[in-house]
């Protein structure tokens, strides 16, 4: 007879064949269930690392039909069994029934969880923002391509995103810059998610591995304000309420202006000497892209209003004035793009989700250049090829960290 | 002492933690720089006051200069000030062999890590035999990387435990062609970490004369040191294939293809018969 196992792992791998051979494999049609119901057959092993905050919410998002074998966190101490709760994120990849992983840890994790999952051979649904660096973004798209595993970020504005325009951008037919410029105001929650300078430094507690929590940042004195949703305050786990906005906002703008393959090489920030550990306050920072593209993200929570460049040409119908008249003919007989893959979608067909890692990353480094700017408190130069700063050897220690033994990307 | 009254003065334009212990309020950017500026041109002296200043964590004493410090050696690079830069970093690696706290020689590592150079290696290298220490000082060579990969080796002999990962994690990181033997030796290690960190740095400098050593350390049991060293294997196929060692990497591919027969890792075998 077969395992659960052996049930869950065989779909996954039939679901790579043929649509026929997914017909046939379905033992219990689902016209004998109740409504909404999964057939055992289809059912895929689920598993959530990082099950405080969004965790729940996060994996509801794997959709239909997964089963949660496994729940993981760091301060799961007091609980784990090491067979439904954990603490280490390692035993739940070893497990052969888990075919798809929830990933809502602080983002200090993402990268090195999402794609230590990749290698163990499941597909991956992880929180935002996508990673902590631009380096770490980097890997993960490569363990993506590598391992041909679904990853999609926990974020969904590109779904809602206009065709018309991402159509303009798809067609080629736009020649020279891009006048566009997009001022995005406000919604970062700067102030909220800025880190403690002064705090206390209690003892442990019994039930968090606070090893396991720092995990590849500093080890540091544990501090409350670190765990627990505020962590976000910090640049060891994630980014201040910039890190943790902005891929909502602008997952929707990078994909209906063709951003996703592209990063911005002209950073200009205005903020104050930021924190070496604790995120604060910023006032705006400008990205230009080679074509001329440029987005300007301002916090509305700190300094002079931004006022260099007005917003201009995001408009579809501003877009295709651009175009020649036999252009816009062109372009009104080409396809529109092809409809976004969401994830259960994704796991089914092997089609990349909408929100895969390559254009995750993409969004990622409008906001990682951002951080790093304000906290380098200097203009950067950007190489969206080799995803290099140009020109500053101390800049790319932040696009590339060090990470804390063992852990490596 | 280095800390004088126009020092204290200078730290004290810094911006208080406000009432949630943030630096969220009153942030006057012009009067911050002012203060930095003037610091700074106090050089050494000063910036062996602020070290001195320097206090436990958390705590309200230690707030401003332990910003203070940050904005000077940062404000180095902001005006590409290089003699400046090199005589922060100089007086911050001094104060690594001083008897300030461990916590304090920990920032004074991660600042090595953000503006550092090799000048600073060796005094961060002497960190990497002390437990507490080996961490701040590994990550900062390696994000310094000129001049590491040496100090990280002359450093393996008498690390133990943690240090001893530490080393060949950081030998690893760097990618440093010139630890081929350290990294054979490490995938027979007692510690799985150890013999990770291994295979990460075989993998990440293509050596062709580790392939059978590296084939040999994935065929373990199914677990997270299999899943690893895997893709230990196939990055090093990646490698070597990538710099025209096709027969190399054939023989790690094949492997990985003859090998995984499991219905658990039929992605692996995937991998590897589409890349022969």
């Amino acid at each position: 007879m077969m395992t659960r196992a052996e049930h869950g792992v065989n779909r996954r791998r039939f679901l790579q064949g043929s649509a026929a051979g997914v017909a046939a494999f379905t033992i219990v049609p689902r016209n004998v269930l109740g409504a909404g119901e999964t057939p055992p057959s289809e059912e895929l092993g689920g598993a959530l690392i990082g099950c405080g905050g969004r965790g729940g919410g996060t994996f509801g998002g794997l959709g239909r039909g997964v089963r949660r074998l496994a729940s993981c966190d760091v301060k799961y101490k007091d609980r784990a069994d090491n067979k439904t709760y954990y603490t280490d994120f390692r035993l739940v990849l070893e497990r052969k029934d888990i075919d798809v992983v929830a990933i809502a840890t602080p983002p200090g994790w993402h990268a090195l969880i999402s794609i230590a999952a990749m290698e163990a051979g499941k597909d991956v649904l992880c929180e935002k923002p996508f990673t902590r660096t631009i380096g770490e973004g980097r890997a993960v798209v490569e363990a993506e391509e590598r391992y041909g595993r679904i990853f999609q970020i926990g974020t969904y504005g590109r779904f809602g995103g206009n065709q018309k325009l991402r159509k303009i951008f798809d067609s080629g037919l736009l020649k020279g810059d891009v006048p566009t410029t997009i001022v995005q105001r406000g919604g970062k929650k700067v102030r909220q998610w800025s880190g403690m300078v002064r705090y206390d430094v209690p003892a442990v507690p019994d039930s968090l591995d606070w090893d396991m929590y720092c995990g590849p940042a500093p080890l540091r004195p544990y501090n409350r304000h670190r765990v627990g949703g505020s962590h976000r305050g910090y640049w060891d786990y994630e980014g201040g309420g910039l890190a943790d906005m902005s891929h909502h906002h602008l997952d929707k703008i990078a994909y209906e202006y063709g951003r996703d393959d592209t990063a911005p090489v002209e950073i200009t920030p205005y903020a104050p000497p930021q924190h070496p550990e604790a995120c604060a306050m910023w006032g705006w920072c400008e990205l230009k892209y080679a074509d001329g593209f440029t987005i300007v993200m301002e916090s509305g929570e700190w300094g002079d209003r931004y006022d260099r460049l007005q917003q201009k040409n995001t408009g579809e119908g501003d877009l295709r004035k651009l175009l020649s008249e036999e252009d816009q003919k062109k372009l009104a007989a080409m396809p529109d793009p092809e409809k976004l893959v969401r994830f259960e979608e994704a796991v089914r067909t092997r089609k990349p989700a909408g929100g895969n890692a390559a254009a995750s990353h993409r969004v990622s480094c409008i906001y990682h250049l951002a951080n790093l700017a304000f906290r380098c408190g200097r203009p950067l130069k950007f190489d969206p090829e080799t995803d290099q700063i140009v020109g500053d050897e101390e800049a790319n220690r932040l696009v590339h960290q060090p990470l804390r033994a063992p852990w490596r990307i | 002492m280095a800390i004088t009254e126009q020092l204290k003065t200078l730290v004290d334009q810094m911006p208080p933690a406000d009432g949630r212990g943030m630096y969220t309020d009153n942030i006057d950017k012009g009067k911050i720089e002012k203060a930095v500026d003037e610091i700074a041109k106090g050089g050494k002296a000063n910036v062996q006051g602020l070290i001195e200043m320097l206090g436990e964590p958390g705590t309200a004493e230690n707030v401003k200069p332990h910003y203070a410090l940050h904005c000077v050696v940062n404000s180095a690079l902001i005006g590409g000030d290089e003699k400046l830069q090199k005589e922060v970093c100089a007086v911050m690696a001094d104060a690594l062999s001083s008897n300030i706290t461990n916590y304090n020689k920990a920032y004074l590592c991660q600042e090595l890590q953000w503006a550092g150079s090799q000048d600073n290696v060796a005094a961060l290298a002497k960190l990497l035999t002390n437990e507490e220490l080996c961490d701040p000082a590994g990550m900062a060579l390696v994000a310094i990387e000129n001049g590491a990969a040496d100090a990280l080796k002359k450093a393996l002999p008498g690390a133990k435990g943690r240090c001893r990962l530490v080393i060949v994690h950081s030998l690893a990181a760097l990618a440093d062609a010139g630890s081929a033997a350290i990294f054979k030796e490490a995938l027979g290690d007692d510690d799985q970490e150890v013999r990770l960190a291994g295979g990460s740095g075989i993998s990440k400098i293509g050596d062709a004369s580790a392939v059978d050593a590296m084939i040999k350390a994935a065929d373990v049991e199914p677990g997270w040191e299999r899943i690893q060293q895997t893709k230990h294997c196939l990055v090093l196929a990646e490698k070597l294939a990538a710099s025209g060692k096709k027969s190399d990497a054939g023989k790690i591919y094949k492997h990985l293809k003859d090998s995984r027969k499991d219905a658990t890792e039929a992605y692996i075998r995937e991998i590897a018969e589409a890349a022969l």
